[in-house]
C-alpha cells in the first residue's frame, strides 16, 4: 500500500519541481514576444499565442500560479477550518451552536459567484484571489472536522485531559487535532484541487491576476483570440489537460490515502 | 407490508428512471441527426425567387442585446446611426460624408452658427400619422433639456420652427457642420421621436413596448423572439424615399464573435451589422474556407493609440516623446493588435480612410539607435550604472505605462502596454506596467479625473475618428458654455487653435484642411502615437445576393444596401 | 418528540434566514465601502462623470431615488425595506428591474439543469449501485475509473471538448443558443431539445461523475451492514438483498445530494452558459461583470443564495418524508 501511495505522489512531485524550476525549464521567457500564431515547431514545441509568446513556457509558468494559489489557499482554509471545527466541538454548547450556524451559512453562499463579485471589486492580484477562495471554502473543512471531533470529545484520553486541567488550546492543538490528521489531510488535498479549479475558472472568465501566467488565462486567450474556432488545438488542449491532470493527481492521492486509512 | 411498500416505491423509482431515460434519449438523438434539424427546413425558399428580384428575408448577425423595446436598446441605438427604424435628419454616405436623409436638404448658415433643415411633404410615421415640424422640434428639445448626458449639448442652443416644412437649429458657436456629423452618432435616445406618442412620457428610459418602437425610418419593428434571440423588422412601404428592396430583415443576436463566425459557417446569416467593430483578423482563416462569402475587409478608421500626458513633467519633454516614438517596435505592436491584418500606423496618428488623411506623412518605424541618441543628447543618461537612465538631475526616473480598462479590448491594451514597456526598457528607460487600473473606476480616475498617468495605451474609436478626429480625446478645451468639454491633457494654445478649426469648420473642405493641419502638428509634436491600422471584416453572402453597397469602416450592411440588394 | 422537531427545523430556518440577510448586507456594505461615490457604481461612470460637472442637481435627485441620502443606518433600513418588497434595483444598463431580468434567466437556467440533475441522479444511482455491488470487479474499476477521470476535468473544459467534437468536427450539434426561432409546436420542441442536448449532456456527465462514487460508497457501506448480513444469513436471495435492503438504504441519502446540487449547480452552469451561449443566469452574471452592472451582479448573488437555501429546504423536507429514521426523529443525521 505504501508503495502504491508513493506511485501516486510522484506526478505531483514532478509538478512541484516544474513550478519551482519553471524559470530554468522554460525554453523562452513567457512574456517575451516573438512571431504570433506559430504552429508547433522545434523552437516552439507548442507554438506561440496571439502576441508571439511561447505557449510551452506559459504552461510551465502557469503551473507556478496554479500551485501557488491551490496550495496557499488550501493551507489557509484547512488550518483555519480544522481549528474552527475543533474549537466548536471542544467547547460545545452555545459556542458550538453559533459556530454551526456560521458554518451552515458559509456553506449556503454560492462560492463561485461570491468570488466573482469580490474579484470585480478588489484589485486583481494573486493574493486577493487566494483571499477570495479562502473566504468561501473554509466551511466545508470546518464542518467535517467538527463532526469527527464531536465523536472524539467523549473518548477517554480527551476526558482525561479535561480532568487533568489541561488548557483548552493545549488540548485542541496537542491532542484533538493530531488525532484528526488523516481526515484533515484528505480534506486538505481536496481543498487544493478545488482551489486550483476555482483559480482556473476565474482566470478563464478573464478576471484573474493581471500579469501572472495561469492555465486559465491561456484558455481565455485561446478562446478570445479565436484559437478554438480556428482549430489551434496546441493552444487550448495542453492547458485543459494540465488542469485536469493536476486535479486528477490530487484526487487519486486522496483515494489512495482513504483506502490506506 | 413494509417490505411491499418499499418494493413498490423502488419499482416506481425504476419506472420513473426508465421514462426519464426515454425522455432524455431523444435529446441525445436530436443531436445525432442534424439532417432533421430545423436549420434545413428554415432556409429561405429561394426556388421561387427570380434573379434580380427583391430580397424576401435578409439574415443579419450582430453582437448586441435586445433587452428593451425602446430607443435605448443597444441594437436600436446603433441601428439609428444608419437611420434604420428611427430616421436621422441626415446620415453618412459611403465615404462618411454628411448627406440628407429625413430632410430633403439642409443649409448651414454663412457663419456656421445655425443649420436649417427643409423637408418634403407627406412623410409618415410607422403608425400612419404624418410627420410634422413639431415632432422634430419636440425631439431636439428633448435632447437639449431631458437627455442631458448627450453630445448634442456641446453644440446646440435652441430650435426654431420656420414654417410647415423647415426648421432651424441654432448653435452655441460656429460648429454647425460638426454638429451634423455628431448628431448622426449621438447617444442612446437621441432620435427623432413621434410627439403624439412621447409627449406625456415622464421617464423616457422606462417607456417601452410597441409604441416606443414607432419611428419613420425605412424599417418597421415586428417582433422579438427572446429565446432564439432574433429581432424581425419589415420594410416600411410608405418610406419617403421609396420602399427598400429588402422586404424583411432578421437580426440574429449573438454573444461573441466566435458565435458569429460559426453562424456564417452554418449559413444562418448573410451579413453582419456591428458598429465600428467587424470581425478581427484572427477569424479570417476560419472564414476563408467558406464558399460564396466575401470576407468584406474594411479599414478600422479608429486605432489604438499611445497617449502622452502633457500634465506630467517628464512626458511634457518633446525630446523624451521623440525617443519613445523611435523606441517602439511597430511591427510587433501591429501584429499583437491584428495579426497579419494590421500594419503600423502613420506619424499623423489619423488612420487612412478618414476625411483629410495626410498621405505624405511617413509610416511609423522603429529606430532604437536614434532613440538612444535622442535620450543621450537630451541628458537622460545612466549615472549610477544600474542599466536604466536617470533624470537630468540624477534622480531616479520611472515611466508608468497604463493600459486603458475596457471589457472588450482591455486584454489588447494590456498586451500593447507590455510591448511598450519592453521596448522602453530596451533603450534604457525604466518603464513599468501600471497594475492599478484593473477596473473601470480606477482607470477613469487616473485617466480623466486625476490625470496622473504618464503614458496611456488607449484607442481612438471609429466614431470619434469619423466625427471630429482623434484630436478630440487629446485636447483640453472648454466648450462654448464654459464647462470642460474636451477632456484631454494638451492645452497648448497652438494645438487648441488647430482643434478649434476642426470644430468650427463650415463645410467638408474646411474640415479636411483642418484635419490635415492637425496631423502635421501631431507628427511634429508627438502628442500621441498610432499603434497600428487594423483591418476588420464584415463578411457578406455573394452566392445568393448581388448589388451590395458599403459604408467606409462599416461594411456591407449599409443604408444603401437595403435599397440596392437583389437576388443573384 | 415534536418539541425536538420544532427546535431542529426552527434552527434550520433561522440559519437560512440569517444567510440571506448576511448576503444582502454584504451587498449593501460592499458597494458603500468601495472607494468613490456609491452613486458612481449605481449610475455608471460615464453618466456620473458628465453629471458631476454639468448637472449636480440631477445627481442629488438620484441620490434620493437610490436611498443614498441620510445616515448609514437609515440607508440600510431603506435598502432592506426595498429588498423585502422584491425591489433589487434596476440594471443601470437598460433600466429594467433586476428581479425581472433574473427571474427570466433563472427559468432558462433551470431548463438546462433540471434534466441534467435528474438524468445524472438516475444514472448515478444505477451505475453507482452496479459499481458498489460488484466492488472490485472489472465493471467497478471501469465505472469508478472513468468517473474519476471525468470528475477531474472542469465542466468548461469538458464543454470545449464537446463543442470541438460534436459541433466543429462532426457538425451534429448547434453552436449554441436556446432555439432557432420561428418555430412552433412539435418542431419547436424538437429544435429546443436539439439545442439542449450538448450543454445538458456535458452537465449531466460532470454531475454523474460526482454522483457515482457517492452512491458506490453508500452501497458498499450498506452491503457490509448488519442487516444485510442478517438477510444473507437467513438465506435471502442476492437480488432481493440488493433491491430490498441495500438500494433503499443507499439511495435515500442521495436525495439530499441531488436537491443540494440543484441549488449549487445554478452557479456551476455559469461557465457552460458562456461557452454554449445559453442565455441564463450564468451569462447574465458574466455580462454584468463586463458591463460593470453592479445592481445585476449583486442581485444575482442574492438570488443564487436564495436558490441554495431553497434547495436545502427542499432537501430537508424530502429527507424527512422519505427517511423513516429522520421522520420519526430517532436518528440525528448530523
Amino acid at each position: 500500500m505504501k508503495g502504491k501511495w508513493r506511485k501516486r505522489v510522484w506526478p505531483l512531485a514532478v509538478l512541484l519541481l516544474t513550478a519551482v524550476f519553471a524559470g530554468q525549464l522554460a525554453p523562452w521567457d513567457p512574456w517575451e514576444m516573438t512571431v504570433p500564431f506559430l504552429r508547433p515547431c522545434w523552437a516552439h514545441p507548442l507554438g506561440t499565442n496571439d502576441v508571439g509568446q511561447d505557449i510551452l513556457s506559459e504552461l510551465l509558468y502557469g503551473a507556478r500560479t496554479s500551485l501557488l494559489v491551490g496550495v496557499a489557499a488550501a493551507l489557509v482554509t484547512t488550518a483555519f477550518g480544522s481549528f474552527f471545527g475543533a474549537c466548536a466541538a471542544w467547547f460545545g454548547g452555545w459556542a458550538d451552536r453559533c459556530a454551526t450556524v456560521l458554518i451552515n451559512m458559509a456553506l449556503a453562499v454560492p462560492s463561485l459567484p461570491l468570488v466573482i463579485v469580490l474579484s470585480v471589486f478588489l484589485k486583481r492580484s494573486v493574493w486577493n484571489l487566494i483571499l477570495c477562495i479562502c473566504l468561501t471554502s473554509w466551511a466545508g473543512t470546518a464542518r467535517v472536522v467538527r463532526a469527527r471531533a464531536m465523536q472524539l470529545r467523549e473518548m477517554g484520553f480527551l476526558r482525561s485531559c479535561r480532568t487533568m486541567g489541561c488548557g483548552s488550546l493545549y488540548t485542541i492543538t496537542r491532542h484533538l487535532l493530531p488525532n484528526l490528521k488523516e481526515l484533515i489531510f484528505t480534506k486538505g488535498i481536496l481543498s487544493v484541487a478545488s482551489a486550483i479549479l476555482t483559480e482556473t475558472s476565474i482566470s478563464y472568465l478573464g478576471l484573474g491576476p493581471l500579469t501572472s501566467k495561469s492555465w486559465g488565462t491561456i484558455l481565455n486567450d485561446a478562446f478570445r483570440a479565436g484559437g478554438i474556432l480556428n482549430g489551434y488545438w496546441w493552444w487550448y488542449l495542453p492547458p485543459a489537460a494540465c488542469i485536469s491532470l493536476t486535479v486528477f493527481c490530487f484526487l487519486s492521492l486522496r483515494d489512495g490515502r482513504e483506502k490506506k486509512g | 407490508m413494509k417490505l411491499w411498500k418499499r418494493f413498490f416505491g423502488l419499482a416506481l423509482c425504476i419506472a420513473l428512471m426508465v421514462s426519464l431515460a426515454a425522455c432524455g434519449s431523444p435529446s441525445e438523438e436530436g443531436g445525432a441527426s442534424p439532417d432533421a434539424s430545423p436549420e434545413e427546413s428554415q432556409t429561405p425558399p429561394d426556388a421561387a425567387s427570380v434573379s434580380g428580384s427583391e430580397v424576401e428575408l435578409l439574415n443579419v448577425g450582430c453582437i448586441y442585446e435586445f433587452d428593451v423595446e425602446s430607443p435605448y436598446c443597444d441594437l436600436i441605438k446603433y441601428l439609428s446611426y444608419d437611420s434604420f427604424m428611427y430616421a436621422n435628419l441626415v446620415r453618412y454616405d459611403a465615404n462618411n460624408e454628411v448627406v440628407p436623409c429625413l430632410c430633403e436638404r439642409y443649409e448651414i448658415a454663412e457663419d456656421g452658427t445655425a443649420v436649417t433643415f427643409y423637408f418634403k411633404d407627406g412623410i409618415r410615421w410607422h403608425d400612419g400619422e404624418p410627420l410634422t415640424m413639431e415632432d422634430i422640434e419636440f425631439s431636439l428639445n428633448l435632447w437639449l433639456n431631458v437627455l442631458k448626458p448627450s453630445v448634442a449639448l456641446r453644440y446646440m442652443k435652441d430650435v426654431e420652427v420656420l414654417d410647415e416644412t423647415s426648421i432651424r437649429v441654432n448653435m452655441q458657436s460656429s460648429c454647425a457642420y460638426v454638429f451634423l456629423r455628431h448628431m448622426i452618432m449621438s447617444s442612446a435616445g437621441c432620435v427623432i421621436y413621434p410627439k403624439h406618442i412621447w409627449e406625456g412620457v415622464e421617464d423616457l428610459k422606462s417607456f417601452t413596448g410597441k409604441e416606443a418602437m414607432i419611428g419613420c425610418g425605412p424599417y418597421v419593428y415586428e417582433s422579438y423572439d427572446s429565446e432564439a434571440k432574433i429581432a424581425y423588422f419589415n420594410r416600411f412601404e410608405d418610406y419617403h424615399e421609396g420602399a427598400p428592396s429588402v422586404k424583411r430583415i432578421a437580426f440574429h443576436l449573438y454573444e461573441s464573435p466566435e458565435s458569429v463566425v460559426m453562424a456564417y459557417k452554418n449559413r444562418e446569416i448573410d451579413c453582419m451589422f456591428q458598429y465600428a467593430a467587424g470581425l478581427a483578423g484572427v477569424y479570417v482563416p476560419a472564414l476563408q474556407g467558406l464558399d460564396g462569402l466575401d470576407i468584406g475587409e474594411e479599414v478600422n478608421l479608429g486605432s489604438p493609440i499611445l497617449e502622452f500626458n502633457f500634465k506630467d513633467t517628464l512626458t511634457q519633454d518633446l525630446e523624451l516623446r521623440k525617443a519613445v516614438y523611435s523606441a517602439l517596435d511597430y511591427e510587433l505592436l501591429a501584429a499583437a493588435n491584428g495579426g497579419e491584418y494590421c500594419v503600423p500606423g502613420g506619424r499623423g496618428v489619423i488612420s487612412p480612410g478618414n476625411i483629410g488623411y495626410a498621405e505624405d506623412l511617413p509610416a511609423n518605424c522603429q529606430d532604437v539607435e536614434e532613440a538612444k541618441r535622442l535620450l543621450d543628447a537630451a541628458g537622460y543618461t545612466d549615472q549610477n550604472g544600474d542599466g536604466f537612465r536617470e533624470n537630468r538631475d540624477g534622480a531616479e526616473m520611472r515611466i508608468m505605462v497604463s493600459p486603458a480598462y475596457s471589457a472588450s479590448k482591455g486584454t489588447l491594451y494590456q498586451r500593447l502596454a507590455e510591448v511598450v514597456v519592453r521596448d522602453l526598457q530596451n533603450v534604457g528607460l525604466n518603464a513599468y506596467l501600471d497594475e492599478n487600473v484593473s477596473n473601470s473606476d480606477a482607470w477613469k480616475a487616473r485617466f480623466s479625473q486625476n490625470k496622473d498617468f504618464q503614458i496611456a495605451i488607449t484607442s481612438c474609436s471609429q466614431g470619434v475618428a469619423i466625427i471630429d478626429t482623434v484630436n478630440q480625446g487629446l485636447v483640453e478645451k472648454a466648450g462654448s458654455d464654459g464647462t470642460l468639454t474636451w477632456n484631454g491633457t494638451n492645452d497648448t494654445p497652438e494645438y487648441v487653435e488647430i482643434f478649434s478649426k476642426i470644430i468650427d469648420s463650415k463645410n467638408p473642405e474646411e474640415y479636411a484642411a483642418a484635419a490635415d493641419e492637425s496631423q502635421r502638428y501631431l507628427a511634429e509634436e508627438m502628442v500621441a502615437i498610432s499603434l497600428g491600422v487594423e483591418s476588420m471584416f464584415y463578411p457578406y453572402n455573394i452566392a445568393d445576393y448581388t448589388d451590395w453597397s458599403f459604408r467606409s469602416g462599416n461594411g456591407a450592411f449599409s443604408y444603401d444596401t437595403w435599397f440596392t440588394l437583389k437576388i443573384k | 418528540m415534536s418539541g425536538n422537531h420544532v427546535i431542529r427545523y426552527g434552527g434550520r430556518l433561522l440559519v437560512y434566514a440569517l444567510t440571506i440577510w448576511f448576503v444582502a448586507s454584504f451587498n449593501f456594505f460592499l458597494i458603500r465601502f468601495m472607494p468613490g461615490d456609491p452613486l458612481e457604481h449605481l449610475v455608471g461612470e460615464e453618466d456620473y462623470l458628465y453629471l458631476t460637472t454639468a448637472h449636480p442637481e440631477v445627481l442629488a435627485e438620484l441620490e434620493t431615488a437610490y436611498g443614498l441620502d441620510g445616515s448609514l443606518f437609515q440607508q440600510y433600513r431603506t435598502y432592506l425595506f426595498h429588498l423585502a418588497r422584491g425591489d433589487l434595483g434596476q440594471s443601470y444598463k437598460n433600466g429594467v428591474p433586476v428581479l425581472t431580468l433574473i427571474l427570466q434567466r433563472l427559468a432558462r437556467t433551470f431548463r438546462l439543469i433540471l434534466p441534467a440533475v435528474v438524468l445524472a441522479g438516475a444514472l448515478g444511482i444505477v451505475l453507482g449501485a452496479a459499481a458498489g455491488w460488484k466492488a472490485g470487479s472489472r465493471l467497478d474499476r471501469w465505472i469508478s475509473g472513468i468517473s474519476l477521470v471525468i470528475y477531474s476535468i472542469p465542466g468548461y473544459c469538458l464543454g470545449m471538448l464537446g463543442l470541438m467534437i460534436f459541433c466543429f468536427w462532426l457538425g451534429w450539434a448547434p453552436t449554441g443558443g436556446i432555439s432557432s426561432g420561428g418555430l412552433t409546436g412539435a418542431a419547436y420542441a424538437k429544435d429546443a431539445l436539439w439545442h439542449m442536448a450538448l450543454p445538458a449532456g456535458v452537465l449531466t456527465l460532470s454531475k454523474l461523475s460526482y454522483n457515482i462514487p457517492l452512491m458506490r460508497s453508500g452501497v458498499l457501506e450498506a452491503r457490509e451492514a448488519d442487516y444485510t448480513l442478517t438477510a444473507r444469513a437467513k438465506g435471502v436471495r442476492s437480488a432481493q438483498i440488493l433491491f430490498c435492503h441495500v438500494l433503499p438504504n443507499a439511495a435515500v441519502p442521495m436525495i439530499a445530494v441531488y436537491t443540494m446540487q440543484l441549488g449549487l449547480i445554478v452557479s456551476g452552469s455559469m461557465m457552460l452558459e458562456r461557452l454554449f451561449n445559453w442565455d441564463g443566469m450564468g451569462l447574465l452574471v458574466y455580462k454584468a461583470i463586463n458591463g460593470n452592472d453592479y445592481p445585476v451582479l449583486q442581485g444575482s448573488l442574492l438570488v443564487l443564495t436564495v436558490c441554495v437555501v431553497l434547495s436545502n429546504l427542499l432537501s430537508d423536507v424530502l429527507c424527512a418524508l422519505f427517511d423513516p429514521r429522520i421522520r420519526d426523529g430517532v436518528w440525528d443525521e448530523g
